[in-house]
């Protein structure tokens, strides 16, 4: 299994600063929202780097080698383990 | 070990074809592949470039045939996307297949192997193909096909489609895999999961007993009533020690399984490569947040005009080489085989004219085409709609609303199916409702027709902005009824954003092709039926007598469209320009008759000796002459691209009629019936009103009656409104109270029916509110 360090501290993705890693601990809303984004391979335990943003567009991560782009909605909405610079994304 | 099925030959389709579906997550380069196995033996039944229906073409494995499907990209066979992935899930759930065969992006193998985890619970025949793996070196990565197929116990192909590599080895194992298919393996999921489903799906009846226990019990709400308890049942089986939901317990168990294979079959190592950098320093300026939006603007500026331009250099040597063929040759042999006048006049001069005039606009069509599949191709889309979501979001859509918007700019058909790609169903509706404003191809004909007489210095500038006054409209409708009558909040935007890819000639000429063929087809299906009405209406008329000959300026076409003329005298249309109102009736059942009507029209009315140009005829000087234009026009090219949004002609009507250089009688007689004004208040009458029958059909489709004559009835009033509005203004001097009093009156109406929409919005929540509490 890979090794990752992540801190306890929880954030929102929009919280986060462009190129910062993490991983995705839940995504608050309805089932609905949380199973778009289940299909496109993004629910808690998932590992990404944040390409782009966040900015009034919303982020562009990167997860498992896919680019992801996600509308500014989900900066509130998804909450995240900020992965520590060491670790092993 | 590959476990192979009984029935091979005994499968076989009534049409006797052995039949594969081809699916895969979107952008995998499964259209790619369909396009490698049937070239150009497709059943057009679809837009390529989004797959919304499924599609279907015959391929050769040597001397065998088979028939390909092409199914919509699609993330999960339990749910998700909008009704184009349901079509996929449908068709791979219930439909006889002889082999599934399953498209991977290897650049993104971990991801797409859940759609696999997927498809390996149906137990149907399965071939992967593991596309892209120059992307998925170039990201240091090497997948091992062999590997992946001892894990799964089926046939791994590995591609790149997009070149062409790897398809002869495609067909050798399609061929194998059709005469000994292999069901694939299941996965060793964790031994609770294994139990429940296995006793679950005892239960249920079919083939399918163990997919569907797998969804019932990952989305109760479809589980039948019947299978409710045992469905209880598994479910208290697997979470006696597990505090996870279900919902979260399943999916985890396929990403866990995916994520292991993946780490199996793929060997790490090396750098990532100038894809991926220029993937990343591109995006930096496409979705960049201030110039992402300019950015777009920009490259549709530049579509359309260098199509505009480009297709200029062509366009004369079509209009002159067919005009020589289909009218004046195809005349003279008519002439020579003793076919009477009028049989002549109205094969050669109505259909050939009318076919003449459709097919001049072929290159700056099909250079449109060209320049839109290369950008869907090249991973450009995606990113339109990621960068135009914040502005679409304004108005109550999704950012992919776009990707339906761009498709409309070819046909509005398609691009009401493409609205399909919206998950959300009230996005879905603005999103229909929105197309008929797009600028189609049938219109582009309209509007290069007026252009070349009217402002041929700027053409591609007064193009571009009747396409932006189309945009706007479009947008504007989405806004208003978002608010009035389709009252919510668009869904968060999610989208997959693929690689920059330089888009294979092949691939890109293919697509364009499709699409001219689907033009080309459907004009020349309406010019044959209208061409035969426009010779009866012409010829007759009511006089004292009755119903008799008569010429056509008493015809039946002129009373009846004189009727109709005070209704457009407000966008400057007059009484003796009947024509135009013939035209813009006949235009409602297909837009490409629009200009064959006036032609029919202006030919009979020029009057004179119109069979001398099929009696004296130099077929081959007239062929040499058209080839000439090529050289001469490309000469020009270059200078009406750096022309800035001019548009200065709308002013001068002398100037831009001599710029014209008119070479028929109908461009020659538009002249003479418009004014620059006028033709521009015409232009975006033609633009906004009333779509095709097509575009109604699939608007009765797609959102039912109620909506599609609610399009119909808006459509005509906003085209009437917007050119009354730029007709009275650009006349103010010469009836300031006229001016006053029209858009006195259009903002009463636009009023009324903010009102009538505000209601109906009220009505429908009320509706909602109470179906909620019953």
């Amino acid at each position: 299994m890979e090794q990752r360090e992540y801190t306890q501290e929880l954030r929102t993705l929009g919280q986060l600063s462009r190129g910062a890693r993490g991983i995705i601990h839940a995504v608050r809303g309805t089932s609905n929202e949380g199973k778009r984004l289940l299909v496109m391979g993004l629910r808690p335990g998932t590992a990404f780097t944040l390409l782009l943003g966040p900015d009034r567009r919303g982020v562009v991560l990167d997860s498992a080698g896919t680019r992801i782009a996600l509308g500014r909605e989900w900066l509130e909405q998804v909450q995240v383990r900020p992965l520590s610079s060491s670790g092993e994304g | 070990m590959a476990r192979h099925c009984q029935a091979s030959a005994g499968t076989r389709r009534a049409e006797g074809l052995p039949r594969i579906a081809l699916v895969g997550n979107p952008n995998c380069g499964k259209t790619t592949i369909y396009n490698l196995l049937t070239g150009t033996h497709q059943t057009v039944g679809n837009w390529p470039g989004v797959t919304v229906e499924r599609r279907s073409g015959s391929a050769r494995l040597g001397d065998e045939k088979i028939e390909v499907i092409d199914l919509p990209g699609i993330y999960s066979l339990l749910g998700g996307g909008g009704e184009d992935q349901a079509v996929a899930r449908h068709f791979l759930r219930d439909e006889e297949v002889e082999l599934i065969v399953q498209v991977l992006d290897a650049s993104t193998l971990e991801r797409q192997l859940l759609l696999t985890a997927e498809l390996v619970e149906l137990q149907r025949p399965l071939l992967l193909i593991l596309n892209m793996v120059d992307e998925a070196e170039d990201r240091g990565q090497r997948v091992d096909p062999q590997a992946l197929s001892l894990q799964l116990g089926v046939p791994v192909v590995p591609m790149v489609a997009r070149k062409g590599k790897g398809l002869r080895e495609l067909r050798m194992a399609l061929r194998s895999a059709l005469r000994s298919p292999s069901l694939p393996q299941r996965p060793a999921w964790p031994a609770d999961l294994e139990a429940a489903l296995h006793d679950f799906a005892a239960q249920i009846d079919g083939a399918r007993g163990r997919f569907l226990a797998w969804q019932y019990l990952e989305l109760p709400e479809n589980t039948p009533q019947a299978l409710l308890a045992a469905r209880a049942a598994a479910a208290q089986h697997l979470q006696a020690d597990s505090a996870e939901d279900l919902a979260d317990l399943l999916p985890a168990a396929r990403f866990t399984w995916a994520a292991q294979l993946a780490a199996q079959v793929i060997a790490s190592g090396g750098k990532a490569g100038w894809r991926q950098h220029l993937t990343r320093h591109l995006d930096r300026w496409i979705l960049h947040d201030w110039l992402g939006v300019p950015i777009f603007l920009a490259v549709l500026y530049l579509v359309f005009v260098v199509s505009f331009s480009g297709g200029n250099v062509f366009l004369d040597f079509f209009d002159q080489a067919s005009a020589a063929l289909l009218m004046h040759g195809f005349g003279h042999l008519l002439l020579l085989s003793g076919a009477p006048d009028w049989i002549v006049s109205s094969l050669a001069g109505g259909i050939g004219g009318g076919l003449n005039l459709v097919i001049s606009f072929i290159p700056p069509i099909g250079l449109t085409f060209l320049f839109l599949a290369f950008l869907e191709d090249s991973g450009y889309m995606a990113r339109a709609a990621y960068v135009m979501d914040r502005l679409m979001r304004r108005v109550g859509l999704p950012g992919n609303a776009l990707v339906p918007m761009v498709i409309g700019f070819g046909c509005n058909v398609p691009a009401i199916m493409g609205a399909r790609i919206i998950d959300d169903p009230r996005g879905r509706v603005l999103t229909v409702l929105m197309q008929p404003f797009m600028s189609c191809s049938a219109r582009l004909t309209i509007y290069m027709a007026f252009a070349v007489v009217f402002f041929r210095g700027n053409g591609g500038q007064v193009v571009f902005l009747l396409y932006l006054t189309g945009i706007v409209m479009a947008l504007f409708t989405a806004w208003l009824l978002g608010k009035t009558a389709l009252r919510g909040e668009a869904r968060p935007f999610v989208m997959e954003l693929p690689p920059y890819r330089l888009p294979s000639l092949r691939s890109v000429v293919l697509q364009a092709w499709q699409r001219l063929r689907i033009f080309i087809l459907r004009v020349g299906k309406v010019i044959a039926a209208i061409g035969f009405i426009l010779f009866l209406l012409p010829g007759i008329g009511w006089t004292s007598q009755g119903l008799r000959a008569t010429d056509i300026d008493h015809s039946l076409l002129a009373q009846g469209s004189e009727a109709l003329v005070p209704v457009f005298a407000p966008m400057g249309i007059e009484r003796d320009n009947w024509p135009a109102v013939a035209g813009l009736v006949a235009g409602a059942a297909a837009k490409e008759v629009v200009i064959g009507t006036l032609n029919g029209i202006y030919q009979r009315q020029a009057g004179g000796d119109l069979m001398a140009q099929y009696r004296q005829v130099d077929l081959l000087q007239e062929l040499r002459d058209a080839l000439a234009t090529i050289p001469e026009n490309a000469g020009k090219l270059f200078s009406s691209l750096g022309d800035p949004l001019g548009l200065g002609d709308l002013a001068n009507r002398d100037a831009s009629i001599a710029a014209s250089g008119a070479s028929s009688e109908t461009l020659g007689s538009l002249a003479q019936s418009f004014t620059p004004l006028t033709a521009l208040a015409y232009l975006l009458f033609v633009l906004l009103y009333v779509p095709c029958a097509s575009t109604m059909g699939a608007l009765r489709r797609e959102v039912g009656w109620g909506w599609m004559l609610f399009s119909v009835g808006y459509g005509i009033g906003m085209a009437w409104a917007v050119a009354t509005l730029v007709y009275q203004w650009g006349t103010y001097a010469a009836h300031p109270q006229a001016t006053w009093l029209w858009t006195a009156g259009i903002a009463v109406a636009l009023g009324i029916l903010l009102l009538a929409l505000r209601r109906q919005g009220r009505h429908q929540q009320n509706q909602l509110r109470f179906q909620e509490q019953g």
